[in-house]
């Protein structure tokens, strides 16, 4: 006997569902993924220098990898040499988000290494020369980065400009005409080593890490012409300890440190004829420098 | 009284809506509510902790009547938009963890507003480009843009602003100019390529952030992180740009006097909200579902950052998780504990919860081995009368030649007896984890003790017991145990000095526990310094002071010491950077023939690559290098456990 409508009945009273087409979203392009994959083979593998040979002559390789714009990341993987080069320019926006999702690589053993640092760096580079300034990375929330934002080197006439902002620990090395301001949260962990020309305005944040502007290694140069500016007391203690330890033959100072009032004004700190007995610059201070809080 | 009959259309519409996202496993009904002013939000929203979606018969009103739209256009948009937020997007709480940790470093105050905003574009982004099945939502939008666009102030809202000293015309000139719905419109309009009445002033603010947001694309996974960055950008932009035209809206809105259940702050709220205002929140998900979105979270990131956004979770949801607690057998050991001098065992209880989680996210599989265990069978022992009622086959037919008769046929009485037998069971574990120098700190999210974690987790729920040693050069052991609270808190305790396993302590301890077992199993945990090494070997005699020094002190095997190395899998977690690898791995080879061995290498392929060389009998080696490596973990296949050669062909025919 014959139950239901069978096989045909199914059939009949089926309405098969619409088909949609795969949704695409107009005009955006997927820059950021190429870039990540790029970022992510400097992370998994070296440069040929990474590991052999010393700081000086792996600047040797960073400074132009930063600064000229075709320059390629060498790379020895198993399957051969590889050259990885990033023409990529992006706007200040988009590289403080692309610098944001840096993070998922955050676990990542070489994650703090220099190459995130550099890669950001090189991007700000690219981005400085297609006519972009003014940049902003947002620390907080990031694990530290080491040289982020060195290498970087702008012009007299156009100061790259960098603010660097939120909750963060950060060091730079080796800028020229750069105009910095840190946050009032950021640490500074204060390598500004080899640096020219620049204007670090610090806030009022504590550097944590003294500043240094005396190199390692003598073959490079001290950090030259550079003012450094604060509102924090503490962080005025400490950078005046340091920031006039580079002299040129004459042994006068060779960078200038400001103390920023609450109303904004600038007091520069001269060491006058004290500058050559460091102990007693705290006696020539007191004069001078009266702390805002 | 409203002009449409919603329950007959919704009655009508709902079937087909599931049907177009596959039938999801929840309720196919909607609640229809004459208003919802007193619930989350007064249009309609997504229910996570019933699974049900709640709308506005009002909103529905206004969407057809003013928004000029068919009843079933409208209903079937706002419930496609509803049921999106529960299958495409946010779908999972984790991901309104992680984004939500993420908005609140990036964009501050804006934070929540971003949020939003991103939950309900990329909601609506998957739908409105659909051609077929997005028509509803489309209309929707386009329905929502006329109500925008016909928005007038009520006197009430126009005196207030007067009070206020705010232009009424400037209040409506800025929210018309600096409205990032109207920017999502404007941006589903060229998408879904279908005209939703939204026209952006060629040139303007709004025109500009239009370009930035058609040149990101919101469908590449991959890329979802630094997408959500750059909207959150152009959303927080406009947010920012906006409280600077209107000052002192914002701060009534924000700080005003009346509170946020005041009269004021409900009026001018309109202002700042989104017009939809249904992004799910996390305090709209229910406890068992933040805990799943948890473990997702601790799953996909490291230590530290799953600790950001837990502390996020806990300020949004105001529930603590993750407790902190003591170990159950009341130990009272503090923060510090060992020898007088030198290094020093850190107890770090409060990284239990992070590990029991996150161990508690992986699975091992344990495979059985025969062991002699005692076993409780029922004998027969006396007999009684058979009475109605008692089992069956407790009857002694034998008793009245295969007749019951009640009162005469009789019924075996059974005991309980103990015996030995083997069989296949889980063995106990015992853990000896290296906490030298050389290993990670367990703050920072150590492999070792997650990879010790992940099988204590395993042995605990495979019925076993599990102990525990704590070495670096001084160790620490807690002989097997039930109380895994106490073999956490062990597990997460750190020494950092230099790398020796006490291989004779080890025996020690395996002889003192098959001597007393009971005891043993009592004890609180046992501390085993260098020192004490040196003041044994004194108090022994000259020839076995000799032997115990050279450390080839024999074991005599009695039968309870062969049970209990028999019961016991012997479990190494270390580096490899071993100042005794020779007397340890002569351990091991001693202990093969009995116990099950596994070794694991953390944070050292060549290490790995040099104990796996070794080819120690009835020993596997693992690497855990990443948490990765503990994916799909199986202990005890080892062929070496029943070496071919002295395995029956069949165990039938034996």
């Amino acid at each position: 006997m014959k139950k239901g409508t069978g096989i045909n009945g199914l059939v009949r009273e089926y309405v098969p569902e619409r088909v949609e087409e795969n949704p695409v979203v107009e005009g955006a392009s997927d820059k950021f993924s190429e870039l990540y994959r790029k970022y992510e083979k400097m992370l998994n593998f070296f440069p040929e220098f990474f590991g052999i040979k010393m700081m000086d002559e792996e600047a040797e390789f960073e400074q132009p990898f930063v600064q000229q714009i075709d320059y390629p990341y060498s790379m020895d993987l198993p399957s051969g040499k590889e050259q990885l080069t990033f023409l990529e320019v992006l706007t200040p926006l988009e590289i403080n988000a692309f610098f944001q999702g840096m993070f998922r690589y955050e676990e990542h053993e070489n994650y703090y290494g220099k190459r995130s640092g550099l890669l950001v760096s090189k991007l700000i580079q690219n981005s400085y020369y297609a006519g972009y300034n003014n940049f902003s990375l947002q620390l907080d929330g990031v694990k530290p980065v080491s040289c982020l934002s060195s290498y970087l080197i702008g012009r007299e006439d156009d100061p790259l400009r960098i603010n660097l902002l939120g909750d963060g620990t950060f060091n730079i090395l080796s800028v020229e005409d750069m105009l910095l301001s840190l946050s009032e949260r950021t640490t500074f962990s204060g390598l500004t080593y080899h640096s020219k020309n620049c204007i670090f305005h610090l806030g009022s944040l504590v550097v944590e890490a003294e500043v240094h502007v005396k190199p390692i290694s003598p073959v490079n140069t001290s950090t030259e012409n550079c003012a450094y500016i604060t509102s924090n007391s503490e962080t005025f203690q400490s950078l005046k300890k340091n920031v006039f330890l580079a002299r040129n033959q004459a042994d006068e100072p060779l960078n200038y440190l400001y103390f920023q009032q609450s109303d904004g004004t600038l007091i520069p700190f001269k060491l006058g004829d004290y500058y050559k007995d460091p102990l007693n610059v705290d006696n020539y201070c007191k004069d001078r420098y009266k702390p805002t809080k | 009284m409203t002009t449409f009959n919603w329950e007959e259309i919704a009655q009508k519409e709902t079937p087909q809506i599931f049907k177009d996202f596959y039938s999801p496993l929840i309720p196919a009904e909607v609640t229809l509510e004459e208003n919802l002013e007193d619930a989350k939000c007064d249009t309609a929203f997504f229910d996570f902790h019933t699974n049900r979606t709640s709308i506005s018969k009002k909103f529905l009103e206004r969407l057809c009547l003013e928004g000029r739209l068919e009843p079933e256009i409208a209903f079937g948009g706002i419930l496609k938009h509803e049921v999106g937020h529960y299958s495409y997007y946010p779908r999972e709480c984790s991901t309104l963890m992680f984004f939500g940790h993420l908005a609140e470093s990036n964009f501050k105050e804006y934070a929540d507003g971003v949020l939003a905003y991103w939950c309900d574009l990329m909601n609506n982004l998957t739908q409105v480009l659909m051609k077929h099945k997005g028509k509803d939502v489309r209309a929707v939008y386009r329905g929502l843009a006329r109500l925008m666009e016909q928005d007038k102030l009520s006197a009430v809202e126009q005196a207030v602003f007067k009070l206020l000293k705010i232009a009424p015309e400037e209040v409506q000139r800025t929210m018309r100019d600096y409205s990032v719905d109207k920017l999502l419109i404007a941006y589903y309009q060229r998408q879904g390529n279908e005209d939703l009445g939204v026209r952006l002033e060629k040139d303007g603010y709004l025109a500009q952030k239009f370009k930035e947001m058609m040149s990101i694309n919101y469908l590449t996974k991959e890329d979802e992180i630094v997408n959500f960055i750059q909207f959150g950008n152009i959303v927080a932009d406009i947010l920012k740009q906006r409280d600077a035209k209107l000052p002192k809206l914002k701060i009534k809105v924000r700080y005003g006097g009346s509170g946020e259940d005041g009269e004021l702050w409900k009026i001018l709220r309109r202002f700042i909200k989104p017009i939809f205002e249904d992004a799910p929140e996390l305090k709209d998900f229910p406890k068992d579902k933040l805990e799943e979105g948890l473990n997702d979270i601790i799953r996909k990131w490291g230590k530290s950052r799953y600790e950001r956004i837990k502390d996020y979770v806990e300020r949004k949801t105001g529930k603590e998780f993750d407790k902190p607690r003591g170990t159950s057998r009341g130990q009272s050991h503090s923060q510090q504990a060992g020898t007088e001098e030198g290094i020093q065992l850190q107890f770090h209880d409060g990284q239990i919860p992070y590990y029991e989680r996150l161990a508690g996210t992986y699975g091992v599989s344990i495979f059985k081995k025969p062991l002699m265990v005692d076993v409780t069978d029922n004998y027969p022992e006396g007999k009684k009368e058979f009475t109605i009622g008692d089992p069956i086959r407790t009857l002694d037919p034998f008793s009245t030649g295969g007749i019951i008769l009640p009162g005469i046929t009789k019924r075996h009485q059974l005991k309980a007896g103990k015996r030995k037998d083997r069989l296949y069971k889980v063995p106990d574990a015992w853990l000896r984890l290296d906490t030298s120098g050389s290993m990670k700190h367990p703050t920072k999210g150590s492999l070792a003790v997650l990879c010790s974690s992940i099988l204590a987790n395993g042995y605990w729920h495979n019925g076993a017991s599990i102990g525990v040693d704590n070495f670096s050069v001084d160790m620490a052991t807690l002989f097997p145990t039930r109380d895994l609270n106490a073999v956490y808190s062990l597990l997460c305790a750190y020494w950092g000095g230099g790398t020796w396993l006490n291989i004779n302590k080890i025996k020690k301890h395996l002889q003192k526990l098959a001597a007393t077992p009971e005891d043993a199993r009592q004890l609180d945990i046992i501390y085993t310094t260098e020192d004490d090494y040196k003041k044994y070997a004194a108090s022994l005699p000259p020839e076995e002071q000799k032997e115990f020094m050279e450390k080839n002190l024999e074991v005599k095997m009695t039968r309870q010491l062969k049970e209990t190395y028999d019961k016991i899998d012997n479990i190494l977690i270390t580096d490899g950077w071993l100042a005794n690898p020779e007397e340890v791995i002569d351990h091991f080879n001693s202990v093969a023939q009995l116990t099950r061995n596994f070794v694991f290498i953390t944070g050292s392929p060549k290490n790995y690559e040099r104990w796996k060389k070794l080819n120690l009998p009835n020993t596997e080696v693992y690497p855990a290098d990443k948490k990765e490596d503990f994916i799909g973990l199986t202990l005890g296949i080892i062929d070496s456990l029943a070496p071919p050669d002295n395995k029956p062909v069949s165990l039938f025919y034996q």
